[in-house]
């Protein structure tokens, strides 16, 4: 298959802390349009891998290459601005802000360089436009009610959700989701998933996983990668994936 | 009568300087989350202005003797009073041109000073980003007290009277930087509540966030230095004009770093409101101290030039003890809440409603 065929290619990324190597030549490839799932357990460097991918740690070997461009090493901001945008395990929304600005934070206004800040012809028009797009992405996950409502007041479910919108709002092509359904009850958790796959067809977005609660996330998947104390352990489709013996052995022991 | 106008004045003018220090201390403190421990840095920048280029403007302008001329830091004071201010009296444009220039170069100067200060704080955080910032914050105080040709050293240097022309001399001066200052306070109420506002909130509340969804962290932080360093270049400049002279002991860290830092963590960081009213009552309160602590000499059992620093001292403890988040609770301005930006979503909203 053709490398253009896929939107993440990692070749040999490693990431050590100190002795530990928590991500170990790792190499694996998200098709685009595709949900690929990461799975493994607590501890297993999957949250590190997105963090070397997206910039927010930078790998000490090996190359990340997103959408054909070589963005190893790239930071966090300039990988965004491509079109690869990460959510977090633990929502990390803007506490002060409202649900709106929340996501017009993900959205950029020419009207942050201070000085254009001075003159609001500048950016003001931006800005509305800014703020119809983003009161449409409210109203795709569902939190346009909440839109003046501080952040820091939702619901983890709603948080959630939040995450999402700002990863829409910022142009994503690609969002690494971590642990998109971690701390959602699981009634929700099927609501959540069904929303968010029902999005990445909608827009064309390629969607990268991270989870270990497999039992919940697995219908909704590709692709599935399993991750090990760092290592890349197993890859193919779902069902394939659940029946390998070195799989079951590091969930079931 | 004109005792009390000249205390009520006086009052003003110490609110007015302050309060362009500490709305700007609160946009990096506040806003950004950069605690400034080196606020003096630029307020010295402007006040160093002061003493360096009125006078030599004013030789443009008016003809001096040569033999006062070359020594212009030494003779700062018999050319300033005998040639420039008569100058300034006789021709008022002098004075504003004077003025305006020096302000100017002063906010520069003060947005360099952000600019150098920039670099420690787009690369530490926290503790270590305000120790070095206080140490940065030395600098200056010790080029000008060891360098002689700059403000004249210890001695420090006499600067020329931009309103040597007014018969009342300290109420225009006051109502001049009164004036000035209510501007200021306006322009920053107006940039925390545009997209850059935003952006310094957003990077406030959590940095990897904000850069995962696309903000330059250190460019944002950086602007904010800047901008906030030149303001304080302006109070430093204003206050030097209006002492008329300029000595690096009067611009240390405690009037012009731990003072600010005192009236904003009283107001409350993060509300422009906030340190309005932080610094009304600091300023009012620390005036009466001094104007009327020698009635409670013998009454009190230490000397009462203490006083001013005991007080400074316990209220600090009061408002971390009883109320850490100041006097008002932040309440950050919120560009969704600006007349325009409120008007268009009420609109839009409406218009979604119908369809």
């Amino acid at each position: 298959m053709n490398s253009a065929d896929y939107m993440l290619i990692t070749e040999g990324l490693v990431k050590r802390f100190g002795g530990l190597v928590a991500v170990n030549h790792v190499s694996l490839k998200v098709r685009r349009g595709s949900l690929t799932l990461l799975i493994g357990p607590n501890g297993s460097g999957k949250t590190t891998f997105i963090n070397t991918c997206t910039g927010v740690l930078k790998p000490d070997a090996g190359r990340v290459i997103f959408d054909g461009k070589d963005i190893t090493g790239w930071p966090p901001h300039k990988v965004c601005k491509l079109g690869f945008v990460r959510t977090f395990q633990i929502p990390l929304p803007f506490h002060t802000l409202n649900v709106l600005e929340n996501v017009l934070a993900a959205m950029r206004s020419p009207g942050e360089f201070s000085l254009k800040a001075l003159f609001k012809r500048t950016w003001l028009k931006k800005e509305e436009e800014a703020i119809e797009r983003a009161f449409d992405i409210l109203d795709m996950v569902g939190l346009t009610d909440y839109w003046d409502r501080p952040a820091g007041e939702l619901s983890s479910a709603h948080l959630k959700l939040l995450e999402v919108a700002r990863a829409l709002a910022a142009n994503a092509k690609m969002i690494a989701m971590d642990e998109p359904i971690g701390g959602v009850d699981p009634a929700f958790a099927d609501e959540l998933l069904t929303k968010i796959r029902k999005l990445k067809d909608k827009h064309g977005i390629t969607l990268l996983v991270v989870e270990h609660r497999i039992d919940i996330v697995l219908p909704y998947a590709d692709h599935v990668y399993v991750m090990d104390r760092g290592h890349l352990i197993a890859s193919g489709r779902p069902e394939e994936v659940v029946n390998d013996p070195k799989v079951v052995e590091i969930y079931i022991g | 009568m004109m005792a009390l106008l000249l205390f009520l004045l006086d009052v003003l003018l110490f609110f007015a300087i302050y309060l362009i220090v500490n709305a700007s201390l609160n946009m990096q403190l506040g806003y950004a989350g950069i605690p400034n421990f080196g606020l003096v840095l630029a307020v010295t920048g402007g006040a160093y202005v002061v003493g360096v280029l009125p006078i030599r403007l004013g030789m443009l302008f008016v003809p001096v003797d040569p033999e006062l001329a070359s020594d212009v830091v030494k003779n700062s004071a018999m050319i300033s009073l005998a040639y420039i201010n008569p100058a300034i009296a006789r021709e008022p444009w002098l004075g504003v041109l004077i003025f305006i220039t020096t302000l100017a170069a002063a906010a520069a100067v003060g947005a360099l000073l952000g600019f150098i200060s920039a670099y420690p704080a787009i690369r530490l955080r926290a503790d270590y980003l305000a120790i070095t910032l206080l140490a940065l914050g030395e600098i200056l105080f010790i080029v000008g007290v060891g360098y002689d040709p700059l403000v004249g050293g210890p001695l420090g240097v006499v600067v020329p009277d931009p309103w040597a022309w007014a018969s009342s001399r300290e109420v225009v001066a006051s109502l001049t930087i009164i004036g000035i200052a209510i501007a200021l306070f306006l322009l920053v109420l107006y940039m925390t509540r545009t997209p850059f506002g935003r952006a310094l909130k957003i990077i406030r509340d959590n940095e990897i966030a904000a850069s995962a969804l696309g903000i330059d962290v250190s460019k944002e932080r950086m602007e904010v230095m800047v901008v906030s360093s030149a303001l304080c270049g302006i109070a430093g400049a204003l206050y030097a004009f209006y002492t008329c002279n300029v000595c690096p002991y009067s611009y240390g860290r405690f009037e012009w770093t731990f003072l600010p830092w005192l009236m904003v963590v009283l107001g409350g960081a993060g509300n422009n409101m906030g340190v309005l009213v932080g610094t009304a009552v600091f300023v009012v309160l620390r005036k009466f101290i001094i104007y009327f602590k020698h009635y409670l000499e013998g009454i009190v059992p230490f000397d009462v030039v203490w006083l001013d620093h005991i007080f400074l001292g316990m209220i600090l403890l009061l408002i971390l003890l009883f109320k850490p988040k100041g006097l008002l609770m932040e309440r950050p301005a919120i560009t969704t809440e600006r007349k325009d930006v409120g008007a268009f979503i009420r609109e839009l909203l409406r218009r979604r409603e119908r369809t």
